[in-house]
């Protein structure tokens, strides 16, 4: 079956003409999975291109499957051993060991020093700017128990982050040449460069294996097969192994051609299959709208075995992990978490920021892109769940996530800077994606897709740092923004406003002695009515620091509406009042009423009512009360 | 049947004693939902938010809960002391009620509610011990229920929504319908405390051993499907009604009212009936 599908397949990785990318590391990889002792062993020559302007005096590599060497690892010491809602398992340890590396035609083995999940090698000739060294190395990973990403569960292995991968060499300023390669730590992921990867993958036989790219072939080998694969313009490749897949094949058609989308998914698993294909079409046209089609011919889906969850919810290049959740079709976790992932083709795959300096740069715009990919799918409101009456967005959703750690660092800290795990999920995820959404309520989804866009095609495939996206998004946008980029990335100012209050007052005549012409007094009375009854006033107040123009709509009590507009107090001064003379008295007042400032910290104190009302209460302790009834007839009458 | 028929005649004919009785579980009903009331009064009947909220935008639920547990403790505060305190009432209650309703071969047109407090004050310490003795009774469902959970596992566990909404029905109904076994032998128990010099703790034991026979089946049947019958359809029509109309909240105060007399019934019925079957 195999073989038909490989007769099948794409020939080509790409469905458009490349190169796409500068294509400074490009692998050759020949590797052999042994299930019973969960090994990996392998060979890979590395053709490394020095597009820098300074020489490369070392060659740093990652070595990722050290942190699940032992509890001294960087990982370990900061995850305890968990990471998400997985937990390490006892005597599951992984590890990677280079025996052998050759240099540009020099065996370099000796000068290879290991330093946890970092590797470097000292040249005995650095390599000039401009030129191009061949690497080849020798290696053996003992893949870990699954429970962060990579590892193997029964008979399914999730080959991750396994071979040993160059760092980036960056001689952009202000730091000069250096390796952008950091230990692995709790909160971080990876960041490598950009080529081709030629694989070839022996497994037994009984396994089914998917791959970043395409299959270009399959030999067989004695008990064991080779398939060869091919990826192109991608910085990293992984396999998954499994007997139990069973492959459903979908196109996926737009103007460039053929996608093809194959999920491997495990049986018992079905229900949701339909779900995962049809959440990853949506997000192909709604992603190929915004930023361009999707370049590569194949999406490989890989639906996660029972208790493998720890390698779910995992995106690599052209290859995505998902998780199977039984929740009803009104709960879109699914399609949440395969959009989330495919999210990550553009923001990760193609846009290679660094995962580990910049982690909101590829979460946070992965988490915007799951944002629109659910609205394109199930509208806004109801992006997140629809179910019984209930429904969540996931703007909303995000918020809730942000609003409990807004205070504790900003969006530009480093993934392994951040003060906890939460507040690094909270901020890169959750913050990123309420401040892009917020910015759309501001300037218009047009100009928002716009800028994004301009961003996308400037910097693809290529690795952008902050002052790059903010000075394109500026750019294309043709405004400064630095008055909202700066609180918003860079600080941890709170953008929070309220109504703060709402008065209606009987207009009268100001009651005392007043002089009237000719030199005659007149008494007017305290309880004299004017033709105008109401002098009415709406105070906003911000109670944050985080300084944005807000809109306030404001309801008087024939059904009439207001809307006013407040810069949000740029003159230092944090309120703003506004009255109204009428016949009518103001009924109530909400800032943000479009609900397009999700930065805001807390929706309740964006209105205000002058009178209380207690039909909302009145219907939430009724529905108490039902269930409280019920209760006590169950234990008595 | 006989004996549930018998009951139901019987309990049709007290027709102040069933509203007395679901008095009472809307009057301590109304006693758990002021706190919780009360912290919400502050909490939202100033804001148009609130308005949002019920409508069903459960972004304002989450961060109105986050952001004041109190008002979640204040609600299950209320709640547990009412359960308990009608717990309690209800075993003292029982005792009358079988006294007057059930062990008699003949009860009159019109009891009175006088001969009901007197048979309760009467054998209250009994039921009282009964009632704590039979706390070991509701171990069963949470047993049972376990216990199929477990053995379930291995056919529905990891696989789709639908199959895991099954395994949590059929457990769930089992928890019912041993939780519903459990109340009728308890009033087994409680029948033959009554009429029989026998210790409490003996009674039990005869109780349980009374409920491994006809018509306690019958019985447990007709207190389930009542109680959930009647559950349904309130909480059916109860959320379909609209969210903020005054009329709503009348028609739902009214839905309420009627279920509580109907669950009443219905427990009043399962209660008769199994004194009246200790006689047979």
């Amino acid at each position: 079956m195999h073989a038909l599908g490989l007769f099948l397949a794409a020939a080509t990785a790409l469905r458009v003409p490349g190169p796409l990318s500068p294509r400074v590391a490009n692998y050759a990889i020949q590797a052999k999975l042994t299930p019973d002792s969960h090994t990996v062993e392998g060979h890979e020559k590395i053709t490394w291109r020095n597009l820098q302007n300074g020489p490369a005096k070392t060659l740093v590599f990652h070595l990722y499957m050290n942190a699940f060497k032992n509890e001294g690892s960087t990982f370990y010491k900061e995850s305890h051993g968990r990471l998400r809602s997985t937990t390490a398992e006892k005597h599951g340890w992984g590890s990677i060991d280079v025996s052998k590396i050759v240099v540009g035609g020099e065996d370099l083995t000796k000068a290879w020093k290991v330093d946890d999940t970092l590797a470097s090698v000292e040249l005995v000739k650095p390599i000039p700017p401009g030129a191009e060294v061949v690497i080849e190395v020798d290696w053996k990973t003992v893949l870990p128990k699954v429970f962060a990403r990579a590892g193997y569960h029964d008979d399914f292995f999730a080959i991750g982050q396994w071979f040993p991968k160059l760092g980036v060499w960056d001689c952009s300023p202000p730091q000069g040449c250096r390796w952008r390669a950091h230990q692995h730590h709790a909160n971080s992921e990876f960041f490598s460069d950009y080529g081709t990867y030629d694989v070839d993958f022996t497994a037994p036989k009984k396994f089914w294996v998917g791959g970043s790219g395409v299959v270009t072939g399959e030999d067989q080998k004695g008990d064991d097969k080779v398939m060869h694969f091919r990826a192109e313009d991608v910085h990293d490749f992984a396999v998954m192994a499994c007997p139990k897949f069973k492959p459903v094949d979908e196109p996926y058609k737009d103007a460039l051609g053929e996608v093809k989308i194959e999920l491997l998914g495990i049986p018992g698993h079905e229900a949701n299959w339909p779900r995962h294909i049809a959440a990853a079409k949506a997000g192909l046209e709604e992603f190929g709208r915004r930023f361009g089609p999707y370049p590569y011919s194949q999406l490989t889906i890989i639906d996660i075995p029972d208790g493998a969850e720890g390698a779910g919810g995992m995106e690599y290049p052209t290859l995505i992990t998902t998780f199977d959740a039984p929740v009803p079709r009104g709960i879109h976790l699914p399609e949440l978490v395969t959009i989330h992932e495919l999210g990550h083709q553009y923001f990760y795959g193609m846009v290679g920021s660094d995962e580990v300096e910049e982690a909101w740069m590829d979460e946070g715009f992965t988490e915007t892109l799951t944002d629109w990919g659910l609205q394109h799918q199930f509208g806004r409101e109801r992006s997140d769940w629809d179910f019984l009456g209930h429904h969540m967005s996931h703007p909303e959703l995000e918020r809730l996530s942000y609003r409990r750690a807004a205070t504790w660092d900003p969006p530009e800290t480093r993934a392994f800077d951040f003060m906890s795990n939460s507040s690094y999920g909270a901020i890169t995820y959750a913050k990123t994606n309420v401040i892009l959404r917020t910015l759309e309520g501001l300037i218009g989804p047009d100009a928002m897709e716009a800028a994004m866009r301009a961003y996308f095609l400037r910097w693809r495939f290529h690795h952008p740092r902050i002052d790059d996206f903010v000075a394109s998004f500026d750019q294309a946008y043709g405004k400064d923004l630095t008055w909202f980029w700066q609180p918003a990335l860079r600080s941890t100012e709170v953008l929070d406003y309220e109504v703060l209050s709402v008065q209606n007052r009987e207009k009268r005549p100001l009651a005392g002695l007043w002089d009237a012409d000719g030199g005659a007094r007149k008494e007017v009375e305290p309880d004299e009515k004017s033709g105008k009854p109401w002098s009415s006033e709406v105070v906003v107040h911000r109670r944050g620091g985080f300084i944005f123009p807000v809109t306030l709509k404001v309801v008087f009590d024939d059904g009439s509406e207001k809307r006013e507009t407040w810069d949000g107090g740029k003159d230092g001064v944090t309120w703003k009042k506004f009255t109204y003379d009428g016949d009518h008295k103001v009924s109530w007042a909400q800032v943000d009423p479009d609900e397009k400032v999700p930065l805001d910290v807390n929706r309740w104190n964006d209105g205000l009512r002058a009178e209380p009302d207690d039909a909302p209460r009145t219907r939430v302790t009724g529905t108490f009360a039902s269930l409280v009834s019920a209760l006590l007839s169950w234990v008595a009458f | 049947m006989g004996a549930l028929s018998v009951a139901w005649a019987r309990v049709k004919s007290r027709p102040r004693l069933i509203v007395g009785l679901a008095l009472i579980n809307l009057l301590l009903t109304f006693a758990a939902t002021r706190p919780f009331s009360a912290a919400l009064a502050n909490l939202i009947d100033g804001r148009p938010g609130a308005s949002a909220m019920v409508r069903g935008n459960d972004g304002l639920l989450a961060e109105l809960l986050s952001d004041h547990p109190e008002a979640i403790s204040a609600a299950m505060g209320g709640a547990q002391a009412v359960l308990v305190l009608w717990g309690l009432l209800a075993w003292i209650l029982a005792g009358g009620i079988l006294s007057t309703l059930a062990l008699p071969a003949v009860v009159p047109a019109r009891g009175s509610l006088r001969d009901l407090v007197a048979e309760s004050a009467q054998h209250a310490w009994r039921m009282i011990k009964l009632g704590a003795l039979g706390l070991t009774a509701r171990l069963v469902p949470l047993l049972l229920g376990g216990a199929v959970w477990f053995s379930l596992k291995p056919i529905f566990a990891h696989r789709g929504f639908s199959q895991l909404a099954t395994w949590s029905f059929l457990t769930a109904l089992v928890f019912a319908l041993s939780w519903a076994w459990a109340t009728v032998a308890l009033d087994y128990a409680r029948a033959l405390a009554l009429t029989e010099p026998i210790k409490v703790h003996r009674a039990f034991g005869r109780g349980i051993k009374r409920s491994l026979r006809a018509p306690t089946v019958m019985i447990v049947l007709f207190s389930l499907v009542g109680f959930a019958a009647i559950t349904l359809v309130q909480a059916s029509i109860a959320h379909a009604l609209p969210a903020e109309p005054a009329w709503a909240a009348i028609v739902a105060f009214l839905l309420r009212v009627g279920a509580a007399l109907g669950r009443t019934a219905v427990a009043t019925t399962t209660l008769v009936a199994a004194g009246i079957a200790t006689r047979a």
